[in-house]
């Protein structure tokens, strides 16, 4: 009967009458929405249903002395992982979040996204770069407002990465600048991603006059292999020596571009573009969402950080906006715009938006292509930008 | 790894660090932007200087007329199905 009772006493059902229990239902019924949301609506859904399960599965209320839960590890005085037998004093949990809180899982999704980029629209026409630099105002500007609310500031770096709309740079640079805020950070930077063709066309309309919304922009050069295969290490040499920081990062993302040009190591990229990126995605999005527990996650902290997310999306679509007008003053060859927009990394969901607010001016007249620039430029921007706050910041 | 210091910025501390981390974001996409720029210049410079070498190696099949070096034989055989087939 004792055995009985002190079973009971460990059931999820139990556990829900201590303090936090109707906190984890709240976090479950979140979880079962993420995974709603992405089945019916399909928002995100390579992200949201790895994220909600996490969810659901982080938030199961269970005694401490279990140890289950992705906090679930304890280190000895001498740094040591191991008990008085030799087991390991950590959860499975824990040891998937290792991942995510050393910063191991973001470079190898970017290994993967270097692998399946075609960096030729940014080759063709090299000053679409520069929109992709201005689009990262919305993470310095946000850093800004985090700062002037009450955050610390590396805090305020954590949540302004946000405005780089780049889901693995926010995670990378939030583990390190400020842990706590990651389940809030990620689950704002990947929300506001999906959301993208909502929050951006309202922004171009207003920011953009009917005229010049209907420039045409000249097709392409072509690009020759060459100047593929040489581009990611030059890149990659460029950057890293200006922002070491950023070296993780770009490192993996050239690597897996040069993997994909130098079309001696297909099998390596195909395996980089297709498994090693999805194994990694369902380890890192199940990972973030278990780590979203109702004590860290339910705060009123959260809800600024997602209002701070909503605004860096939309600073950094204006800033690759206004940019792009502003470069039209010098230019005779003059730029839409609108490709401005798709300086926010989300790729390819802005350079689409671009494409489809384009259309309703014009139907014929086809963006994609030259929003692809600035868009995979933002990418390599926002990883400059997270290296260097992670110059300043870690010491 | 152990939790980083906590560092007490004020408002003007955090406007520098933006301004100076978007200059060096510009900083550092302009300089890729001007290589990029000048990269077909500087590949058509070493294609010149560098010429590549005529390949010793490999010999590329002869080129052949229309209808040259095509097994007869084969063509008779074909020609005269489709004649049995026009004729049922």
């Amino acid at each position: 009967m004792d055995i009985l009772t002190d079973f009971l006493t460990t059931t999820g059902f139990y556990q829900l009458f201590s303090a936090d229990g109707v906190l984890n239902l709240i976090m479950i019924a979140i979880g079962i929405t993420f995974i709603s949301l992405a089945i019916r609506k399909h928002y995100e859904p390579l992200l949201l249903v790895p994220i909600g399960m996490g969810m659901i599965v982080g938030n199961i209320p269970y005694v401490e002395s279990m140890t289950l839960g992705v906090y679930d590890d304890y280190w000895s005085e001498d740094g040591v992982l191991m008990d008085e037998e030799g087991m390991p004093n950590a959860s499975v949990l824990s040891f998937i979040y290792f991942g995510v809180k050393y910063g191991l899982f973001p470079p190898l999704i970017f290994l993967g996204i270097g692998a399946m980029t075609d960096f030729s629209t940014m080759l063709s026409n090299p000053k679409l770069v520069l929109l992709g630099a201005a689009a990262q105002i919305g993470v310095f500007l946000t850093l800004l407002g985090a700062l002037a609310i009450g955050f610390g500031i590396e805090e305020s770096a954590a949540i302004g990465i946000i405005g780089g709309a780049d889901g693995p740079t926010a995670i990378f640079l939030s583990a390190r600048l400020a842990p706590h805020l990651l389940g809030a950070i990620a689950i704002s930077a990947y929300s506001y991603m999906a959301l993208v063709p909502v929050i951006q066309p309202p922004i171009m309309k207003l920011l953009t006059s009917r005229e010049e919304r209907l420039i045409r922009m000249p097709p392409p050069r072509e690009v020759s292999k060459r100047e593929k295969m040489i581009f990611p290490v030059a890149a990659f040499l460029i950057c890293a020596m200006i922002a070491p920081g950023a070296l993780t990062l770009l490192g993996m993302l050239f690597f897996g571009n040069l993997l994909k040009e130098s079309l001696v190591t297909d099998r390596l990229a195909e395996t980089a573009r297709h498994a090693l990126i999805d194994i990694v995605t369902i380890l890192l999005g199940f990972a973030v969402g278990a780590s979203t527990q109702a004590k860290t996650f339910l705060t009123t902290d959260s809800l600024k950080i997602f209002a701070l997310g909503a605004l860096s999306f939309s600073i950094a679509t204006g800033g690759g906006l206004l940019f792009a007008k502003f470069m039209n003053l010098f230019l005779r060859e003059k730029i839409n715009p609108l490709v401005g927009a798709a300086g926010v990394s989300a790729v390819p969901d802005s350079a689409r938006v671009v494409q489809m607010v384009g259309q309703e001016e014009d139907p014929h007249n086809h963006l994609l292509m030259h929003a692809m620039a600035p868009n995979v430029a933002g990418v390599i921007g926002s990883a400059i930008a997270a290296g260097v706050l992670w110059g300043v910041l870690v010491k | 790894m152990p939790p980083l210091p906590a560092q007490a910025w004020t408002l003007t501390e955090g406007f520098w660090l933006s301004v100076t981390g978007m200059l060096i974001v510009f900083s550092a996409l302009v300089l890729v932007s001007l290589f990029i720029s000048w990269l077909p210049r500087g590949l058509a410079w070493v294609n010149e200087v560098f010429p590549e070498a005529p390949d010793h190696h490999h010999h590329p099949p002869p080129s052949r007329k229309a209808g040259e070096g095509i097994d007869e034989e084969l063509v008779v055989a074909i020609a005269a199905a489709l004649n049995s087939r026009r004729r049922n």
